[in-house]
């Protein structure tokens, strides 16, 4: 089974389920409906085409195939809007503020249409989706506020265990097991080397100073 | 394979599955076939499957370069799983053909296709692939998803495809196939003869249409075999990607 086609499905299932969550969704896919934007993620040179309507998005993955000897990546795609963008680079496409900082840096190379990108950016940023709302509407105040009371609290205690459990393991790598240096020794390794370092620079210069004292005295 | 069997046979026979039919009976058996099963194809594909047969279609949109203002013919397109997808990708300035020789797998498709809110740039038209209805140079794509192996004659369907598409098209042909291991080989055998016709008569009411869904995939020529003949019809630059270890092959060809 091509497992990038599932994962394409699934993704595409995925956003258009999240989509209809908000009731302004259409809206926002508005202005983005026949349009196409493609990303090419770097360094694994996989292309995804996205393909507007104005009440879907559809994910392809044009141009996937191995055996096509001699393609260029992307070569087979024809979007209002192509990105090409380091993967590392991903998370910081979200805020249209930084594009200009990752052109600059080269992380990220944009041709053809930059208001498709805009919309999409748009698109996901003015998604509201209120979990609780959502839920009242399909089951009821009750059940959805107990329901998100839970979630609430489980949530909470997630972080709670995660947090307890760092600075368990924090000391148990720090204090018992002696494995890792302790934020303390460290600042203290750092002003001993600071120490070090400027009594070498000192006694660099006075080195100097005496190497120039010898050299008149020759004269 | 088959068509060496095919060869074999008197020069008006045919296979129906295992069965040997006169080959202008062919035609309307494959067409009760599919009469029989319309209603509940969609359905029965999911269950036959596990629902695979819609990443084997992806599969086949995203090796086709469809894009804006392309002309695609969707051939046998039953109910229109590929179209449904095309038509957004070509919007407005392209089309979509669905075509099939079926009536009632088209009505299903037509339906379902417009309860999807698809009717600006999809036609219809009943047609069998043999002979098709077209002017010659008029699609950038033909697709042909499941149904190659119930067309009489191949070789006469091949040249008709090649004859509609415009230089630098393309072919594509998703077909259940040969599997490429043994042991799926036999996994796949016992599940297509023993457990798909119970299938069909515990989902559909209709077991017979089902095994012979089974046989005529058996019957169809295997992956080596297609793409030879798919250069005698004159595509170049033919290929195949097997899928789920050859269970179904993506046949892939260009007129140039």
């Amino acid at each position: 089974m091509p497992l990038k086609q599932f994962i394409s499905g699934v993704a595409e299932f995925s956003a258009n389920e999240v989509l209809q969550l908000d009731s302004e969704y259409q809206t926002y896919l508005q202005p983005l409906s026949g349009k196409s934007l493609a990303l090419t993620l770097l360094p694994i040179e996989q292309t995804i085409q996205l393909q507007f309507t104005d009440s879907r998005i559809d994910i392809l993955l044009p141009n996937n195939r191995a055996d096509d000897v001699g393609s260029e990546i992307g070569s087979e795609v024809d979007s209002d809007c192509h990105l090409t963008i380091q993967l590392s680079a991903l998370s910081q496409l979200r805020d249209t503020n930084q594009l200009t900082t990752l052109i600059k840096q080269d992380k990220l190379d944009i041709k053809g249409d930059l208001s498709v990108a805009q919309h999409l950016s748009a698109l996901v940023n003015g998604l509201d989706l209120d979990l609780t709302e959502i839920l009242t509407n399909k089951i009821g105040d009750v059940p959805a506020h107990s329901i998100m009371g839970t979630a609430s609290a489980v949530v909470n205690y997630v972080k709670y265990v995660k947090q307890h459990f760092d600075i368990t393991l924090g000391e148990a790598l720090i204090e018992e097991k002696q494995l890792v240096a302790s934020p303390l020794v460290l600042a203290n390794f750092s002003d001993e080397v600071t120490d070090t370092r400027y009594w070498c620079d000192r006694l660099a210069a006075r080195l100097a100073i005496l190497e120039k004292k010898q050299l008149a005295g020759d004269k | 394979m088959a068509e060496n069997q095919s060869s074999s046979q008197p020069s008006n026979q045919t296979h129906f599955g295992f069965k040997q039919v006169d080959e202008d009976q062919k035609e309307s058996m494959v067409a009760e076939v599919f009469h029989s099963v319309a209603a509940k194809y969609d359905v029965m594909n999911d269950v036959m499957s596990l629902g695979i047969h819609r990443i084997w279609k992806r599969y086949t949109i995203d090796c086709s370069g469809a894009r804006k203002g392309h002309h695609i013919l969707d051939l046998a397109g039953g109910t229109g799983d590929l179209t449904a997808k095309f038509s957004r990708i070509v919007g407005s300035e392209g089309s979509v053909t669905l075509s099939d020789i079926n009536p009632s797998m088209l009505e299903v498709g037509k339906d379902k296709l417009r309860d999807m809110g698809l009717v600006d740039n999809i036609k219809y038209v009943e047609a069998n692939a043999e002979t098709l209805p077209f002017p010659d140079n008029s699609f950038d794509i033909v697709t042909m998803a499941f149904g190659l192996r119930n067309v009489t004659h191949k070789e006469n369907a091949l040249a008709s495809i090649f004859r509609v598409l415009k230089p630098g098209g393309r072919l594509l042909v998703l077909e259940f196939s040969k599997p490429t291991s043994t042991v799926l080989e036999k996994v796949y055998d016992t599940y297509s003869f023993h457990l798909l016709p119970k299938m069909g008569k515990l989902v559909a009411n209709d077991e017979d249409s089902y095994r012979y869904l089974a046989e005529s995939i058996r019957m169809h020529p295997d992956q080596d075999t297609l793409e030879k003949m798919m250069q005698d019809a004159g595509f170049e630059g033919t290929s195949y990607t097997n899928l789920t270890g050859g269970i179904v092959a993506l046949h892939r060809g260009f007129k140039y």
